[in-house]
């Protein structure tokens, strides 16, 4: 907490902390590199950082004031550091990649009640639980379709569904009591959580501004075992892939166990799906079964193969997680890229980070921080300075006046100015965070981590992905459940989500008195918070983008899928621009194998690190490989038979 | 010497307990990454019932009962790493740098038959700019804040200090202040009176060392090590799944370990 100067040499100075700069300043501080690297914001982690409840409220209000004055005020006092053959570009001082944040909060402003249990207010709670909806259309349908589609050759229902149903069924019971409680719902008192209380708890919350997964074989969790980052970080498996089909949401079958248990399958269906995973697994192999197929959809395809709608729907929507007119091949590769990671730390290809993904990025900050980089936050950098003759940038002048040299600058796209920008449209990403009261898949257990793929409702809507974390997740406080969507914008983040998210769940309005049928609202989780914006996706960018010297080099922001591999895929291609021979994040020797010199401090030997490291890891992982791996394609078409037979 | 008030700093645990949620998904999460599998709280409380320590030193053995992450924070230049260094190493490195490339440092120890890996984290140089990464005191079952005494402001920024704590700790972590440097008493900005009312008023333990002489120094650690048994102990009493806390997530080369769902 010392105001200490800068040094002010530094092989690269990085700007900006989202997850691209913060693995390639670990990459090159591993490797020997004295790297320099800053944030303008106060927190880590840029577009891609985490917030605390009050932490977000901040950001937000962050973003208003920025919209009120957008001014850049230039800072003079640098002036006579620019020696005659050079010239500046100046960086841009104002963040503008947020766009269209609208807030709303339904939790009660009451804070008297903050600890009064719902219950014992009979007004209170019967004027909640009769709150009308503007789709109250909707609902009756989504109701219905529940009932009418309990399929008749299941009668028992799979787990969950049985479970949905059920709740129906009471519901239809126990239509004129008031309030209702689902019978999966704890018989305790269920408090009611008021805008105080999500202050107070605040802190409980980790909220991210990018909803991503991390899928288990990803670039992304290679990176982090390979790196020894991982060290860093504790995740937590998906527990389960869900998606909205038929107006209810359902459980995907993705995994073998779960498609020969699953209840919403017939055995004609659970054959063909599993053929058809079968083959995915290794479809470079069978050319003949799509070559005739490559112009066309993968949505066409799918048809062809015979697959019915259930099927499609939850292949196209949910496991290859593609659009409707993706390419044969992209679905293919997807699919594939799916079922691979399947069954590595569990029974869905996902991970998610403990406290959120912004931890990501500050893991590979720590790293970079261990091997000598130097960090400061709350600094930028005013502008770059030109060498005339080469074009090279040679040096940086900080938001301080201070004038630091550098070989390499790195810089986060939110920086540039647009005069250094061949082109000023994006395309952009829509999100919406929610805080609701309860799971969307009523089970036994709260804490799960859930992925909904959610199909376009309209044909010209997008296709939305839900990311829905509990308190387990040490992301929300216990009793609430944070819900992140995410798609490609067509509008606005509001225009693009508010559809899907009053689809989902409750959202209480204005108009409490005249409706009537609350009692099917009730079933949906509550909305208490809800956040929407729109964030730049610079990811199409590249260096023809921008006009800038060439050993400055652009990192472009979050993309809009669901894996990170295009910005670890970036990384290490701007890392190989940096530096050609070196190695992308080698193993960082564990601290037990470091042989401490007895006399001299400074003089510390790794020893075999890097094998040791590879074989822990691959030991842990093949026995689980050969256990889970679900899809290996010999004893598959064997076993299935039998288990078809046997039940 | 040492302020060191056991029975105070136990009911803030159990305090802060309360509030602690709890995990209710099964087994298969409770075990925490450092725990060697098989070997969690429960085992150890048969053994552990009286809890006077005394302490014994063990170089290296590579099974233990319990493993704590302890992480280190303070001002820039206030000695952290050289409590680190002269603890596992018995090193008083004079004038040293950032020691490149080390992420933690390890020592076992055993107090009263039980072995404890003592995994101790320092802040790689981050504090100097105030750009300590949040994640860094995720996990922590004890914080070391330290200051030194011969620098007042060292010691006024310890306010900023706990904010970080607050916000970014587990709630459950076992926090001690330490005055570093009392080898250079003549020097001494801060009174020990005053530190000692400031560790009492945040309901922190309180202790003052020095690196170079080896004043206190493994007290430090060992004292701390035995509020941290205490502790867990007293969860496993309290719970009988004997979830650990904090975080109960996994190191993602462990997770594959378990057996979800």
């Amino acid at each position: 907490m010392a105001a200490d100067n800068l040094p002010s040499e530094f092989d690269v100075i990085i700007l900006g902390t989202g997850l691209t700069e913060s693995v390639i300043a670990a990459a090159c501080s591993r490797v020997g590199q004295r790297v320099l690297h800053l944030d303008r914001r106060n927190y880590y982690a840029g577009n891609w950082a985490s917030f605390t409840f009050n932490g977000l409220l901040s950001w937000i209000e962050e973003y208003k004031a920025q919209q009120e004055l957008p001014s850049t005020k230039s800072e003079q006092g640098w002036n006579d550091q620019i020696e005659d053959e050079e010239e500046v570009i100046f960086l841009s001082s104002v963040d503008s990649s947020i766009s269209n944040l609208e807030v709303f909060s339904y939790a009660s402003e009451d804070s008297e009640d903050d600890e009064q249990p719902k219950a014992p207010q009979m007004d209170k709670a019967a004027e909640e639980t009769n709150s009308c909806h503007t789709e109250a259309q909707d609902t009756d349908s989504f109701d219905s379709c529940t009932q009418s589609d309990s399929d008749p050759h299941n009668p028992e229902g799979n787990e969950q569904t049985s479970k949905i149903q059920d709740t129906c069924q009471s519901e239809e019971d126990k239509k004129d009591q008031q309030p209702i409680r689902s019978p999966e719902q704890p018989l305790e008192v269920k408090k009611k959580i008021t805008y105080a209380k999500l202050l107070k708890e605040g802190r409980r919350f980790n909220i991210d501004l990018v909803s991503k997964l991390l899928y288990s074989r990803g670039l992304l969790v290679d990176l982090l075992i390979k790196s020894n980052v991982s060290r860093y970080a504790e995740f937590k498996n998906v527990s389960c892939i869900l998606t909205y089909h038929n107006g209810k949401v359902e459980q995907v079958p993705c995994s073998r166990a779960d498609v020969f248990g699953s209840k919403q399958l017939t055995v004609v269906e659970k054959r063909m799906l599993m053929k058809f995973l079968t083959f995915c697994l290794d479809f470079e192999q069978h050319q003949e079964e799509f070559q005739d197929f490559t112009d066309m959809p993968f949505s066409e395809f799918l048809k062809r193969k015979n697959l019915t709608e259930n099927l499609q729907h939850f292949i196209l929507h949910s496991i290859a997680m593609v659009s409707q007119d993706a390419p044969t091949n992209t679905g293919l590769k997807a699919t594939q890229h799916f079922l691979r990671c399947l069954g590595r730390y569990g029974n869905t290809p996902f991970l998610f980070p403990l406290y959120g993904l912004g931890e990501i990025p500050q893991c590979f900050c720590r790293m970079c921080a261990v091997f000598g980089g130097i960090y400061c936050l709350r600094h930028s950098v005013h502008c770059l300075v030109v060498d005339k003759e080469s074009g090279k940038c040679k040096a940086v002048i900080d938001t301080h006046g201070q004038r630091i040299s550098c070989s390499n600058f790195v810089v986060e796209d939110s920086y540039i100015r647009d005069e250094q920008r061949a082109q000023t449209t994006y395309k952009q990403i829509s999100r919406a965070v929610v805080i609701t009261d309860r799971s969307i898949l009523p089970s036994e257990s709260d804490q799960q981590v859930l992925l909904v793929t959610v199909p376009p409702l309209e044909p010209s809507s997008p296709a939305v992905r839900m990311v829905e974390l509990s308190s387990s997740s040490m992301t929300c406080m216990p009793g609430t459940h944070l819900v992140h969507l995410t798609c490609s914008s067509s509008g606005s983040a509001h225009e693009d989500l508010a559809p899907v998210v009053s689809r989902l769940f409750h959202v209480p309005n204005s108009c409490k008195e005249e409706c009537v049928q609350g009692s099917e609202e009730n079933e949906k989780p509550e909305v208490l918070w809800v956040m929407y914006f729109n964030m730049r996706d610079t990811s199409g960018l590249d260096n023809s983008s921008y006009n800038l010297p060439s050993n400055v080099h652009v990192c472009t922001g979050p993309d809009d899928s669901l894996g990170s591999d295009y910005s670890i895929n970036l990384a290490e291609l701007v890392f190989h621009q940096l530096l050609p021979d070196e190695e992308f994040c080698p193993p960082a020797p564990n601290p037990e194998d470091i042989i401490y010199d007895g006399d001299q401090g400074e003089g510390t030997t790794f020893e075999n690190d890097a094998h040791k490291e590879g074989a822990v890891i691959e030991g842990e992982d093949e026995p689980q490989e050969n256990k889970e791996q679900v899809f290996s394609s010999e004893p598959v078409q064997d076993s299935m038979g039998q288990e078809i037979m046997t039940e | 010497m040492v302020s060191w008030n056991a029975a105070n700093a136990h009911r803030k645990l159990c305090n802060q307990r309360e509030q602690i949620p709890r995990l209710r998904e099964g087994p298969n999460l409770s075990s925490r990454l450092h725990e060697p599998s098989g070997q969690t709280g429960c085992a150890c409380s048969n053994t552990l019932s009286g809890v006077k320590p005394l302490y014994s030193i063990i170089v290296t053995m590579e099974d233990y009962d319990y493993l704590f992450k302890i992480v280190l924070i303070g001002n820039a230049g206030v000695g952290k790493t050289c409590l680190v260094r002269r603890f596992t190493q018995g090193l008083f490195p004079p004038g040293q740098g950032a020691t490149i490339g080390v992420d933690f440092m390890i020592k076992t120890v055993e107090i009263k038959g039980v072995k404890v890996k003592l995994q101790i984290w320092d802040t790689a140089g981050q504090e100097r700019f105030r750009s300590i990464t949040q994640s860094y005191y995720r996990s922590a079952n004890a914080l070391i804040l330290t200051y030194d005494i011969t620098c007042e402001d060292s010691f006024r920024c310890l306010p900023e200090w706990l904010r970080e704590i607050e916000q970014y700790a587990n709630n459950q972590v076992v926090t001690i202040l330490v005055g570093n440097k009392i080898d250079l008493a003549e020097k001494r900005e801060v009174h020990r009176q005053r530190a000692e009312e400031f560790a009492e008023a945040q309901s922190m333990l309180y202790l003052e060392t020095s690196a170079k002489e080896s004043d206190n120094v493994e007290k430090l650690f060992l004292d701390l090590a035995c509020v941290l048994i205490r502790e867990a102990k007293q969860n496993t009493l309290d719970n009988n799944d004997s979830a650990p806390m904090p975080g109960e997530g996994k190191n993602i080369n462990y997770l594959s370990c378990c057996n979800i769902n």
